[in-house]
């Protein structure tokens, strides 16, 4: 079993082949090798984890992805989502970004891929301001800097 | 501040529908003013409000921690891998008016800006492009210019051909265009969509000759580039004349990747007399080329007979039926041909008797991936009754065979795909179980097999269990069915990877994915339980280690 200790002081026991689908604990254990001492997940909280552990636990026993595959330099990529991954997605906004940056942080490339496509979905087909709206993002552009931006790609939008 | 709701000393009119007198009517028109006054601070008011409280909510937003390397991930997967057209273009625009933190991230994203289709070079503004594609830094850089589908409006303008008949007379090939391509940015891929043979040949020729003149030697070609012809061979007054230099390809630069659909014959003619040139160092440098060409001529064999590097060939028929013979006197020079680098052939829209013609003179040797478009059962020059009398058995098993894929590749070959005809008119075609099971004990080597044509799984699995060769394809490791009809009997399919399981000595099937065009959210869960396959399905992933996937169809 591997300890793992969240930002929130929580203590976590998990078997060691659900949580190698990280790679950065992975590398890790192997670095490391046994030891009593939890891992310190400075940048997890423990209600993050919770989530992380459970996709890692739905994937146990699956071959993990190739360590120098990275899902971005992959050609041509849909935003196909398989069934589980997205009810397992279907959290709240704050949430989703918080799976997205846990799964950066530890290395698990097939979940960060599936919060990217679920971001990507959810803004596919919005306009500048639709998107401002949905992820509550502050607009910083001076009117004349919109106004730059908008003639510097003028030609682009029309032809 | 406080609103009072109902102000008490309001006169009795303004609760009633009488007919005011005219002192309420003066009234009336008094207040308006000051209460339209009051509405319009207090809706500005709110407005400032709720643009604090946005912004309140907005700093404690999560979305704020994300790196900019993530973000250019979310937005190469948002714009997808399509060149960007006008719509496109707007969406990646869209992108970076969001906030700066964004735009800097989408600027950070090479590929975002790498990929472009303009409708027409010749009223293209070169100097925008020149800086759009700029800001995709090092990333390999795709132009498609021309119409990207049939019904694709082009500015409303000419498409990209015009009549000429000499490169001096060619209208296309304006200076700033050709100036861009010797000049500009280096461009991965170019594709000339709809290109006329005159305003091709004018084109390379213009080009071969800037370059050659420039006193910087820096020029490379495109790794790849795409050409297709308008019309068919007559209006691209195509070659009729066997002279290479008069062959829109005769001054074609080396490069790696050559996709070429060829002006279409008249299906009445017969043997064609257009005449197909392609310089042997051209065909020698080529790792992949894609062929579409219903021309009845074997001149694609002389081509390919050059193509010694090639990796991946796709061939596209159209759905000929072709007429030369094995008699034609050039074909002496050709006997068979050796493609022992390709590892992927694609054949599309071959009819049998195409496929018996052309491939007997092919071999490849160290085939490993073999993807089929066709039309299997079903002849749109039969009627129904006909199609009957005509019906064959084992259209798949008889189509490998005209390949030569049993007698030349059966043991190199991994991955079989059989990929239904687009145009086909049935809405799902069905390979028949025996077809399927023949097929596969020949392919011992299979590792993934693909298909988005049906089966009946009841049948197959008894055909299946009744072979006495053992477990078919023994290597199979994963099936995808990618258009799997409602009907579909899932519960057979199991049985039979069960069946493997539990007969086959290894047996290495891994996995299953199995497209479905369920309207639910949730397919696994709607099917589970339609189909009552929980038990077999825990049995399969649980016992057996097989991942099992479903997935909505792609519509």
């Amino acid at each position: 079993m591997v300890l793992l200790l969240t930002s929130d002081n929580e203590m976590f026991s998990v078997a060691e082949d659900v949580i190698k689908r990280s790679a950065y604990i992975k590398n890790m254990l192997e670095d490391v090798g046994e030891s009593d001492l939890p891992i310190p997940l400075p940048n997890v909280e423990s209600n993050v984890l919770v989530k992380i552990l459970e996709y890692c636990e739905h994937y146990r026993g699956e071959p993990l992805p190739a360590s120098d595959v990275d899902p971005a330099e992959i050609g041509d990529r849909s935003l196909d989502i398989a069934d589980w991954d997205q009810k397992y997605m279907a959290v709240d906004q704050e949430m989703l970004f918080e799976i997205i940056l846990a799964a950066n942080y530890l290395d698990i490339k097939s979940l960060l891929d599936v919060g990217c496509k679920t971001v990507a979905k959810m803004m596919k087909g919005k306009s500048s301001e639709e998107i401002r709206t949905l992820f509550n993002i502050a607009n910083d552009f001076t009117p004349e800097e919109e106004a730059q931006i908008r003639k510097e790609n003028a030609w682009a939008e029309c032809r | 501040m406080t609103i009072e709701a109902n102000k008490p000393d309001l006169p009795g009119i303004f609760y009633t529908n009488d007919v005011p007198t005219t002192h309420e009517v003066m009234a009336a028109r008094q207040g308006i003013p000051p209460l339209a006054s009051k509405v319009a601070e207090l809706r500005s008011q709110l407005q400032v409000l709720e643009d604090q409280l946005f912004r309140h909510h907005s700093v404690l937003s999560t979305s704020r921690y994300m790196p900019p390397e993530i973000l250019g991930d979310i937005f190469h997967l948002a714009m997808g891998t399509d060149v960007l057209t006008k719509e496109g273009r707007q969406a990646l625009i869209d992108i970076t008016r969001v906030c700066k933190k964004w735009r800097e991230a989408a600027y950070l994203t090479g590929q975002l800006w790498a990929r472009l289709h303009i409708p027409s070079p010749r009223f293209a503004p070169f100097d925008d492009i020149e800086k759009w594609l700029s800001r995709s830094k090092g990333s390999p850089k795709t132009i498609v210019f021309g119409q990207l589908s049939d019904d694709d409006e082009v500015w409303g303008l000419n498409p990209i051909y015009c009549d000429c008949l000499a490169p001096s007379e060619c209208t296309m090939n304006t200076p700033r265009f050709l100036k861009f391509l010797t000049n500009g940015p280096h461009l991965h891929e170019l594709a000339l969509r709809n290109i006329s043979a005159n305003c091709l040949r004018a084109m390379l020729e213009s080009t071969k000759r800037l370059t050659n003149a420039s006193d910087s030697p820096t020029w490379h070609a495109w790794d790849s580039l795409t050409v297709t012809f308008e019309g068919d061979v007559e209006d691209n007054s195509w070659g009729m004349v066997p002279l290479p230099t008069l062959s829109p390809f005769f001054h074609l630069p080396a490069v790696r990747s050559l996709t070429i659909s060829l002006p279409e014959q008249e299906t009445e003619e017969g043997i064609t007399s257009a005449h197909l040139y392609i310089p042997s160092s051209v065909l020698q440098g080529l790792t992949f080329l894609d062929i579409e060409c219903n021309w009845d001529s074997p001149q694609l064999l002389f081509s390919l007979k050059h193509c010694v590097n090639l990796q991946r060939l796709s061939l596209n028929f159209s759905d000929a039926v072709q007429t030369w013979t094995s008699n034609d006197p050039a074909l002496s020079d050709i006997g068979t041909i050796s493609l022992s680098t390709v590892h992927s052939l694609t054949v599309k829209h071959c009819p049998r008797a195409t496929a018996s013609l052309f491939f007997r003179h092919l071999h490849f040797p160290s085939l490993v991936d073999l993807r089929l478009t066709q039309t299997y059962y079903h002849d749109d020059d039969l009627d129904e009754e006909e199609e009957e009398d005509e019906e064959d058995p084992r259209p798949l098993y008889n189509m490998l065979e005209a390949l030569g894929i049993f007698s030349h590749s059966a043991s190199t070959l991994q991955s079989l795909s059989i990929i239904q005809d687009d145009d086909s008119e049935e809405d799902t075609e069905e390979v028949p179980p025996e077809d399927l099971v023949d097929t596969l004990r020949s392919l011992p080597n299979l590792t993934h097999l693909a298909m988005d044509v049906n089966f009946d799984a009841r049948s197959f699995l008894s055909v299946a269990q009744g072979s006495k060769s053992g477990v078919l394809a023994p290597n199979l490791e994963h099936i995808e069915l990618t258009r799997v009809v409602d009907e579909f009997d899932f519960e057979s399919l199991f049985r039979y990877l069960l069946h493997r399981k539990t007969t086959g000595v290894g047996d290495k099937m891994k996995k299953i994915t199995m497209s479905v065009d369920f309207r639910g959210e949730h397919p696994e869960t709607d099917m589970v339980i339609n189909w009552g396959i929980g038990g077999i399905l825990r049995e399969l992933r649980k016992t057996h280690g097989i991942v099992i996937e479903f997935r909505p169809i792609d519509m």
